[in-house]
């Protein structure tokens, strides 16, 4: 690497929030080095398309080893990460962290649902008092939302729904036509008031900037060799290596910022995975885009005489107000699913109909015990079958023999699921801090996790069982799933906070466009920045949030102000 | 039906009914967090003995018989399924192991009770009454027909025969998405209306 150093830019991460700084920066002509903790991974030659159950060990089935089955892309990773410990507090609620370690990150294997914030979700507090303000609108990331959705592909379709923005005219792809068990669900959610938009989905039902349109097979959670789908590694690297200038390097865990005696950053220190051999690249800038808590943590490791608390951190804020989103999900039998007939209801493997929050106006007149909205993700059709199948048979029944094939074939196809994705309003008593004993292979300090749901989450999600029943028994079905539990912190992997922004260096980390008020040449880009968590799933504001601080690098660079 | 059922296992190795438990110290590793899905492997060894796979062929094919259009479990490989699920270094499986394993040894002895010869050597409808009787017991003899069922209809319908025969069609490349056609619309009407949607 030597010989091109210092780069104009070092980027930590290679995710939504990394891909998509390097690929505006290596546009903009930036000489840009991306490093990863993870492997190298190409998706071209990766991906299982058009799988078999049947060639894999125990038959895709989830292992410690592979925590969302055999197929699914992460690589390294899931709830525990070999060598890179996290602790939670003795006195906190249950938390988990989902980590990958390859490059792309979990944009290989995200769900794929892409929502747009809405003007009310940049401003909680001044709505209802809690939480806090972000220190931007949403009209101010409208233009960069257009932006990513031109690049990566959403579909959608114009609904006009409260908080719910629609993006200009031709920016979106057309939705896929809903399949059986949605038109169903779609009766039942407006008889309870509901309004039923098409999902917004980071899938191409049309060709777009040279990629092909979905196949409608194989799940996006495994990737997607024809490049159908947005990921990191299908996307946004492979045309910032077009330029020229970028340069990845794999298998590089970065554990500090390195700050200079007149506070600015020159580079970052990394450990090479495989033989523990410590590194530098040093750069002009530095970008921290490993995930928001991830790159809390190298905030807080980066310790020096100006920064004894790491960088960032002289009103004790990095690693705070960290959030999730309130994951709730109810299955449930619709028997008259069963009298449908066989069809294929693979699709765009996303649901393609969503249900927004619709009860602002309720929660307007007090009518509701929890200020924040949820919407719903539902879930069912004919979908290639897995070992769950044998969840369709009740336990005590003792049916065997010809009725057992019979009881399988009449119940495939009759189940759903309703997913709430419900907002989480930050609080003081759910935060992460470096552990004083726990380190990482490598020595280095590991973060313990505190998590406390707050009242309002459980108000929340009591509601998400009631309408989730509610919708359930008016098609004549059951719920099936077993009593409800709260979710468990951090299951989601809606990942955000721990180094907001904010209006000043007192209360906040960074500023708007992610530049750190303490240190000018280094910006946070992912979701460690966001103030809030709404209910829409956080990865396309994340993008959108980086290519507008990537703009705003480039600007500054341009003027010589880094 | 060649061997007795207290025969030596695959390894040469008598399994004793009591030890199972400290062969849950297995050592074969999983197959890690970064196996190859494109061509994938099972890297740890079949434990079952040919009596047991024997016996979960038997026991299988009375659960889940074929019918004329689709094979019974033992011909689409379902023994290979359970050999390879039964052996796995992970938790879940090493505990349907312990239970499996006890429960086809019941299953043996039950039989020998009833009829005085091993489960392998009844006819189809004895089995099904020596099946009976253990479905009628409670306990870890209920739990073991439960969970064997769980597993068999999970291999079976998750086969690439099992996909046709449940009526699946997807995982086919298209292009386009269709919607739903007019007879399932229909079906769907008459099905909501009646719920008053
Ligand atoms: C199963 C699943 C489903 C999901 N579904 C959705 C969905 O439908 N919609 C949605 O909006 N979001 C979804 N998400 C969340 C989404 O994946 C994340 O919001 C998004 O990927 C975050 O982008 P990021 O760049 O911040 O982090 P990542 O994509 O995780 O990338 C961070 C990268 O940084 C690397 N890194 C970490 N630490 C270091 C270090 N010290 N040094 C160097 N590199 C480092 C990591 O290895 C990783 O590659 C889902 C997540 C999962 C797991
Ligand atoms: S559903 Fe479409 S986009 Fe997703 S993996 Fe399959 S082909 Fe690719």
């Amino acid at each position: 690497m030597g010989a091109q150093e210092p780069f104009d830019i070092v980027i930590v991460g290679s995710g939504a929030a990394g891909g998509m700084a390097a690929y505006d920066l290596c546009k903009a002509g930036f000489r840009v080095a991306v490093l990863e903790a993870g492997r190298d991974y190409d998706p071209g030659t990766e991906t299982p398309m058009f799988i078999s159950q049947q060639k894999a060990p125990l038959r895709g089935a989830a292992t410690p080893d592979k925590n969302n089955g055999y197929y699914d892309a992460t690589v390294d990773g899931g709830t525990t990460v070999p060598g890179e410990p996290y602790t939670t507090a003795a006195d906190s609620e249950e938390f988990s962290w989902w980590r990958p370690r390859m490059l792309g990150g979990r944009t290989n294997h995200w769900g794929r649902v892409a929502l747009r914030f809405g003007p009310y979700d940049f401003k909680p507090r001044s709505r209802d008092g809690l939480g806090f303000d972000w220190p931007m609108e949403y009209d101010d990331l409208a233009p960069w939302y257009d932006r990513v959705e031109r690049l990566i592909g959403v579909t959608g379709r114009p609904e006009g729904i409260e908080n719910t923005p629609d993006p200009p005219a031709g920016v979106m792809l057309p939705p896929p036509p809903p399949r059986a068990y949605e038109i169903v669900l779609t009766r039942a959610f407006e008889k309870l008031g509901m309004r039923v938009a098409a999902i917004r989905a980071a899938i191409l039902t049309q060709p777009l900037n040279g990629r092909a349109a979905c196949l409608y097979a194989t799940a996006c959670t495994q990737g997607c060799s024809s490049r159908s789908n947005f990921q990191s590694t299908t996307v946004l690297l492979p045309e910032a290596q077009g330029t020229g200038n970028l340069t990845i390097v794999c298998n590089a865990v970065v554990h500090e910022v390195e700050i200079d005696a007149t506070g600015k950053a020159t580079g970052v220190n990394f450990v090479d995975r495989h033989t523990g051999d410590q590194g530098k690249v040093n750069a002009r800038c530095v970008i921290l885009a490993a995930g928001a808590f991830s790159s809390a943590r190298i905030l807080l490791n980066s310790k020096s005489t100006l920064f004894p608390n790491g960088i960032g951190n002289s009103q004790g804020l990095v690693g705070k107000y960290i959030m999730d989103t309130v994951e709730f999900t109810v299955r449930g039998r619709i028997p008259l699913l069963e009298r449908l007939p066989a069809r294929n209801d693979d699709g765009i493997f996303t649901p393609h109909i969503y249900v927004p929050w619709w009860l602002y106006q309720e929660q307007r007149r007090g009518e509701l015990d929890f200020p924040r909205g949820y919407h719903i993700e539902p879930r069912g059709g004919r979908r290639m079958p897995t070992m769950g199948i044998g969840g369709y048979l009740d336990a005590q029944d003792a049916t065997y023999g010809h009725g057992l094939r019979e009881q399988i074939l009449q119940k495939y196809g009759s189940y759903i699921s309703l997913s709430g994705e419900g907002e989480m309003i930050p609080n003081e008593k759910t935060f992460c801090e470096l552990d004083a004993d726990t380190k990482d292979k490598w020595g280095v300090p590991v973060l313990r996790f505190h998590w406390k749901w707050g009242e309002y989450e459980v108000n929340q999600w009591k509601h998400q069982q009631l309408i989730f029943g509610q919708v359930i028994s008016s098609l004549g079905g059951t719920v099936t799933s077993g009593p409800a539990e709260m979710p468990i912190g951090g299951a989601a992997v809606h990942e955000v906070g721990g180094a907001r922004m904010g209006m000043s260096d007192t209360d906040s980390v960074v500023d708007q466009f992610g530049q750190c008020w303490a240190v000018e040449n280094l910006f946070v880009l992912d979701g460690a920045t966001f103030v809030s968590s709404p209910d829409k799933n956080p990865t396309l504001t994340i993008l959108a949030i980086a290519s507008r601080g990537s703009a705003r690098i480039a600007e500054l660079a341009k003027r010589g102000e880094l | 039906m060649d061997r007795l059922p207290e025969e030596a296992n695959a390894t040469g190795q008598r399994i004793p009914f009591k030890a199972l438990k400290t062969r849950d110290a297995i050592t074969t590793a999983g197959y890690g967090t970064d196996p190859n899905v494109i061509t994938p492997k099972t890297p740890w060894d079949p434990l079952l003995s040919r009596h047991q796979l024997k016996m979960v062929a038997a026991l299988s094919d009375i659960v889940l018989p074929g019918t004329s259009e689709f094979a019974a479990p033992s011909k689409i490989g379902i023994c290979n399924f359970f050999n390879e699920w039964l052996s796995a270094p992970y938790k879940t499986q090493q505990s349907d192991k312990d239970l499996i394993f006890q429960g086809l040894d019941l299953l043996d002895r039950e039989s020998r009770r009833l009829y005085w010869v091993g489960f392998l050597w009844l006819g189809r409808k004895r089995k099904a009454r020596v099946l009976d009787a253990v479905i009628a017991m409670s306990g870890d003899a209920r739990k073991f027909f439960a969970r064997f069922r769980y597993l068999l209809v999970g291999g079976y319908f998750t086969s690439d025969m099992g996909f046709a025969a449940i009526g699946y069609k997807g995982n086919v490349p298209l292009q386009s998405f269709a919607p739903v056609s007019a007879d399932v619309q229909q079906i769907i009407d008459d099905e909501l209306r009646q719920l008053g949607l």
